[in-house]
């Protein structure tokens, strides 16, 4: 059985939680005391004839067993079941804005482009792949280092060939959202879905976000935007927010009340300049937090859904990221990586993460990185077992908690901050609108091994 | 040759009979006369006529597979055609009851107004009809397995038009059992291949090749099959594939969603597209 006492500071009382069982109360130093005690003991479901504290422990199901968790992942040093169904093709690193916080410069560099050959191999392997193994579908994603759009050729022509194959394609892609009246239309006509990098308001988004001229690019966006909601297209939009934190719930109701989209994932600004790979200064992980807070209750009242990756309550999974795992992912150069982040050599993470290249027309993985890689994150995730987000942070991004020296990772990321507050306090929240009690279940009526909560009010 | 020696690919030594096509045929009812799935997918390799049963389901002649390996001679009803190589096994045409089996026919040279009596090989295909059941490879380049699955070892590669035989398939019709132009027995997933049959005509390969030990852990976000545990450890595999000897099902074919939908053993799960399924860095 395993608990969790997280303290709410200066109260004496504790949030008493138990992640795999999910289960949450608040109770004093008393009550966690009797919370433990009883988890210690053999027969503790044998409660009726003790005490009114004791009670309410069984009422509530506290008693109850932890279902298994779920299996660490144990890397697989021959790579005999990696089989991706997933290709994920960073096109290139041209991009027509050029975003304050950009990680990959896009734009600035010289021109690198992933070729329509590479990008086939990419999806005969995953398409291969879906067919050996029974599925009845594969997925092909455009993404990162720069706007898939500006190479357009290669996204049509990927988008066809994938489409072609005998079992369905689901095709989605990243985007900055500023198309052309024709690119609209083709993406609409011809793409699943879409994940739509915006930052929220005029104010926000045209600084954070402007064109390489330094002209705003929230005007032509919002028009792009307003053409999906009229069109019913599926798409979520992936906010960054950067300082003024207090800006950022406004950017959340003015995406709530200017479009219909229905999710929204938010992550901090890391960069606090274009091209870095920079860390997060702990007094601004809190005013992140306490913003995505106020953030959050706006867009549940406006019936949106509003994420951030570090903080998934409910959530109860060894993998951080399927990225690193099951997805095949091929950048400008034709390496296979493992984070859509790694798109050149330029990556102080770009050795440990590089596990093939496109070879001779064929894909050629190395097993020996890609199973190093998966020994880092484990011991990575072990050195998080104190902490009451490891079944639903599960180590977090590797990309932000490894040092980019060789071998290394850091113990606690300035992330790891972040993702406490904001479980925690999303915590309070259902505990609040559940009347002190909080358990989840999932659709059919059990704790699942992987769910989205669902708040059960007791009486 | 035994079956270990097929299985381990060796080659088939050929004699003169090999390229002389003949008709073999088991009859259902007599046990005695039935050979091993191994020893027809043999003589189908060596002559290709074996197939034309097979393919064909000649008149009044069903193929059929015994489990032992042993192949008792007949007598009197063999077909007296040339012996294969070892192990060949003795067949009988058992097309019709009053049919006189013969392998060499007489023809009458003299013309009568009464047609001679039917004999077997009245009723069975002229032997120099070799209809082998083929398929075309349909996509670029594909893998041959090991066994019938994607877990199986990699043996080999085909290409979009090569033409394979086809000898087998899984149960589920998702796999076949094939031989390649050049190349030993393997299997291939059966959407990569054009057939001029429905897969479903094909016959089940009773005794495929043992699973692989399934991959180590538990499944991730994303995956799709069986858990399992073994001697303590936590395994997965691929839905549908058979556990190994002494292994418990934890968790039979989830689909452990990337996003936040509801998931269970129960082989449930519900995703909606506007949820981000990665982490996106920025």
């Amino acid at each position: 059985m395993e608990i969790y006492a997280i303290p709410l500071e200066g109260s004496g009382q504790f949030i008493i939680y138990r992640p795999l069982l999910g289960l949450a109360f608040v109770g004093n130093r008393a009550m966690l005391d009797l919370a433990l005690k009883l988890a210690s003991e053999t027969h503790a479901d044998d409660i009726s004839e003790k005490d009114q504290a004791e009670q309410f422990l069984g009422r509530i199901g506290f008693c109850e067993p932890d279902p298994s968790p779920p299996a660490a992942n144990q890397p697989d040093r021959e790579g005999r079941f990696f089989l991706p169904i997933t290709v994920v093709l960073l096109l290139t690193n041209q991009c027509q804005l050029r975003c304050e916080y950009c990680y990959a410069l896009a734009g600035e560099y010289p021109k690198e482009q992933l070729t329509l050959d590479y990008a086939k191999i990419g999806i005969d392997q995953v398409y291969q792949n879906a067919i050996e193994l029974g599925r009845d579908m594969f997925t092909v994603t455009y993404h990162g280092g720069g706007e898939p759009t500006t190479s357009w050729r290669v996204l049509k022509g990927a988008t066809e060939y994938a489409r072609q194959k005998r079992i369905h394609a689901d095709v989605s892609m990243t985007s900055n959202g500023t198309w052309s009246r024709s690119k609209l239309a083709w993406i609409m006509s011809n793409l699943d879905s879409l994940s739509l990098s915006m930052d929220g308001s005029p104010v926000t988004q045209d600084r954070q976000r402007p064109f390489a001229s330094g002209r705003g690019s929230s005007n032509l966006v919002m028009k792009n935007i307003s053409e999906l909601d009229r069109e019913r297209f599926p798409y979520g939009i992936r906010m960054t927010a950067a300082e003024p934190w207090e800006q950022f719930p406004e950017d959340v109701r003015f995406i709530c009340e200017e479009t219909s989209c229905q999710s929204m994932q938010v992550e901090p600004s890391f960069n606090t300049k274009r091209g870095g790979h920079g860390d997060f200064e702990a007094s601004g992980g809190k005013r992140f937090a306490e913003a995505f807070l106020e953030a959050y209750d706006i867009a549940a009242k406006a019936g949106r859904r509003l994420a951030y990756s570090g903080a998934r309550l409910g959530l109860t999974t060894s993998t951080f990221c399927t990225a690193p795992f099951n997805a095949l992912i091929i950048n400008p150069h034709g390496t296979l990586v493992t984070c859509y982040e790694i798109t050149n050599p330029s990556h102080p993470l770009y050795e440990i993460s590089t596990i093939g290249q496109i070879r001779d027309g064929e894909i050629s993985y190395d097993y020996r990185v890609r199973f190093r890689l998966h020994e880092f994150m484990n011991q990575r995730r072990d050195s998080c077992k104190e902490c009451f987000c490891y079944w639903s942070c599960a180590g977090d991004c590797y990309t932000r908690t490894f040092s980019p020296s060789p071998g290394g990772h850091l113990e606690h990321s300035a992330r790891c901050e972040i993702n406490r507050w904001i479980t925690q306090g999303i915590l309070l929240k259902n505990l609040a609108n559940s009347g002190g009690v909080w358990r989840f279940k999932n659709r059919f009526g059990a704790p699942p091994t992987i769910g989205f909560p669902v708040e059960v009010q007791l009486s | 040759m035994d079956e270990q020696d097929i299985l381990q690919d060796k080659p088939v030594e050929k004699t003169e009979a090999d390229n002389e096509p003949q008709v073999f045929a088991v009859s259902k009812d007599e046990e005695k006369f039935r050979f091993t799935r191994r020893e027809f997918l043999e003589l189908a390799a060596a002559t290709s006529v074996a197939a034309t049963a097979l393919a064909c389901e000649l008149p009044g002649v069903t193929i059929s597979f015994g489990t032992q390996g042993a192949v008792e001679p007949t007598d009197t009803e063999a077909v007296k055609g040339k012996p294969l190589p070892t192990r060949t096994p003795t067949v009988t045409a058992t097309a019709t009851p009053e049919a006189t089996s013969t392998s060499t026919p007489t023809p009458n040279p003299t013309s009568t107004d009464t047609p001679p009596p039917a004999t077997a090989t009245d009723t069975l295909p002229p032997p120099t009809a070799t209809v082998v059941l083929e398929g075309v490879i349909n996509e670029g380049s594909v893998n041959l397995r090991a066994g019938p699955g994607a877990y199986y070892d990699k043996v080999g590669g085909v290409k979009k038009g090569d033409v394979v035989q086809v000898f087998g398939r899984d149960q589920a019709g998702e796999w076949l059992e094939i031989k390649p132009t050049t190349g030993s027995i393997s299997w291939i997933a059966s959407k990569f291949v054009d057939l001029s049959v429905p897969v479903t005509d094909i016959p089940v390969e009773p005794n495929p090749p043992p699973p692989p030990t399934g991959a180590p852990g538990g499944l991730g976000e994303g995956d799709y099959g069986i858990n399992y545990e073994l001697n303590g450890q936590t395994y997965h595999l691929p839905c549908g594939a058979p556990l190994p000897p002494g292994a418990v099902c934890t968790c039979n074919c989830v689909t452990v969603c990337t996003c936040d939908g509801a998931c269970s053993c129960d082989g449930a799960c519900s995703c909606d597209k506007y949820t981000n399924h990665y982490w996106y860095p920025n």
